[in-house]
């Protein structure tokens, strides 16, 4: 039984403490292909169910179409990793993919996962030398900072980079 | 086959549980686009389950549930959440507002179709033992003798408990050849006791539950304290084999809730069957799990089994052949399943036994 109708991804998108979970037409690409273009700055979802991070569980309110700003974004949680690689993400690579496992602090969470990356890490490019406003994270929980015991746990997360206020590498 | 609702907005998603229900399932599916056409079905069609989305936009999925919980009507209706919400503390939000079941989706098709056999009772918990409750309201019907011999056979397969439910000195313990030094009687003067406590055990590894070998001169176990030992006694077991008590107490009603198959033994006299008939009729959500074995208590001609099945609201699993050493065997506490394995009789109860595992 698949998830998708048409070719829409479902995800829950995290931004100013509210969970918003919604259906991204994706059609031939990706969630991470939309969220990681530079040259849109709003992602148009769909079937937008918004949920304040204090009640997690409930839902406050719903619209058949809605606009989210990229750049207003926390992080983006996907129950299947698929949906949140880029297209050039999905290949292997000759040096092998590596799983570093990582903790960094964002508005309202901190988070747990792991990087996963070609070759060696140098974590003072990670953050600040290339264009790429998110960063993916894979097998992820996160934790509302508030209350630890609510946590949300996915695949993988597409991380706004400018929310991230301290970023801990375990080794690399 | 069951009747179940599916409430969700999409319709493809629709389309496809319907598909795999009725395809797959062999389910009557009721289907619902949106919460308050979902909750008018549920009241006018009754339906044994229902399995609700969260996302829906008039009325959550979580409301849907909170209003049939709320309703005297539909609150029995068994539910299962099938959401791309899928959080912890969205399992949690649902199991609040009484969901029995929280499935994310993607759901695999057997998943699904095997959660739902395990809500309608057909099939027993991951790791949890098939019950098998034996029953029959009118009198001197052999219904203990069944319940021992079934048990003993499901022991040949696995790990078997029998349960002697009557209040009123049950016989299983005497059929068995075991003095009942203890018994579930215990309980309702110290409910701290361990199960294993409670139980003996017979030679075949068969392990006895035996009922209190005096008459009660108060209520028996009560449902939540039965409920609890079953609970218990479903980690240890493979098969529970309940030996009902003749009435239909809090504790009988309990099991028959909990009990995944049901064999109602009767003999063919009319005031057996006639007892069948109108227990059947009291008993309607229970037809599904119901096997009936007529047991022959007397040689000589008998009515024919047709126009009994076509009296008889649950379908007939065999008819017991008459033997006269019952009474000997029983007496001598060596059912017919160890000392005579390959009469008749128990040939017949193997066929039982196959039907309860089929």
């Amino acid at each position: 039984m698949e998830r998708r109708q048409h070719s829409t991804i479902v995800a829950d998108f995290f931004a100013d403490g509210y969970r918003v979970s919604g259906a991204y037409d994706a059609r031939q690409r990706s969630l991470g292909d939309a969220i990681y273009d530079n040259t849109t700055s709003y992602l148009a979802i769909e079937n937008a169910y918004v949920s304040s991070i204090r009640q997690a569980g409930e839902i406050t309110g719903n619209y058949p179409v809605a606009i989210i700003v990229k750049d207003a974004l926390t992080f983006v949680l996907s129950m299947d990793l698929n949906d949140t690689l880029r297209r050039d993400q999905k290949y292997g690579s000759y040096l092998g993919l590596q799983l570093v496992p990582i903790f960094l602090t964002l508005p309202f969470f901190d988070l747990q996962g792991f990087l996963r990356l070609p070759g060696r890490l140098d974590p003072r490019v990670l953050l600040s030398s290339t264009t790429e406003r998110f960063l993916t994270v894979v097998d992820v929980t996160a934790h509302v900072t508030f209350e630890p015991d609510l946590n949300f746990q996915g695949a993988a997360a597409l991380i706004n980079k400018s929310q991230i206020s301290f970023l801990g590498l375990q080794s690399f | 086959m069951a009747r179940i609702l599916v409430i969700d907005d999409s319709a493809e998603m629709l389309d496809l549980l319907k598909i795999i229900l009725q395809e797959r399932g062999k389910h009557e599916v009721l289907l619902s686009a949106d919460g308050q056409t979902g909750l008018a079905l549920a009241l006018s069609e009754r339906p044994d389950l229902a399995i609700v989305d969260v996302m829906m936009p008039d009325m959550t999925g979580y409301d849907v549930i909170r209003r049939l919980r709320g309703n005297p009507t539909t609150a029995h209706i068994r539910t299962i959440v099938l959401t791309a919400r899928g959080q912890p503390i969205d399992r949690r939000v649902a199991a609040e507002a009484g969901a029995d079941t929280f499935l994310i989706k993607p759901v695999e098709t057997s998943v699904l179709l095997e959660k739902i056999n395990e809500l309608l009772g057909k099939t027993p918990s991951k790791g949890g033992a098939l019950i098998v409750a034996v029953m029959g309201l009118a009198g001197g019907v052999g219904k203990t003798t069944v319940a021992v011999n079934l048990a003993l056979l499901l022991q040949q397969v696995g790990q078997t408990l029998l349960m002697d439910l009557s209040p009123n000195s049950g016989h299983a313990a005497l059929f068995l050849g075991l003095k009942p030094v203890r018994h579930w009687g215990f309980l309702l003067e110290n409910p701290g006791l361990t199960t294993e406590s409670l139980m003996q055990r017979h030679d075949s590894g068969l392990k006895l539950l035996a009922s209190p070998p005096l008459p009660l001169r108060r209520e028996g176990l009560d449902a939540v304290s039965l409920d609890a030992l079953f609970q218990l006694l479903e980690r240890n077991s493979r098969f529970i084999v309940v030996d009902m008590p003749p009435t239909l107490d809090a504790a009988a009603q309990l099991t028959l809730e909990r009990a995944h198959r049901l064999v109602m033994v009767s003999s063919d006299e009319p005031p057996s069957i006639q007892t069948a008939i109108r227990t059947l009729q009291l008993l309607e959500n229970v037809h599904e799990r119901m096997l009936i074995v007529l047991n022959t208590l007397r040689p000589g001609a008998h009515p024919p089994l047709e126009a009994l099945q076509r009296a008889l609201p649950a379908p007939i699993c065999t008819r017991l052949p008459y033997d006269e050493t019952q009474a000997l065997v029983l007496r001598r506490g060596s059912p017919s399943v160890l000392s005579q394995p390959e009469s008749p009789l128990v040939a017949e109860l193997r066929r039982v036994v196959k039907t309860l595992l089929s």
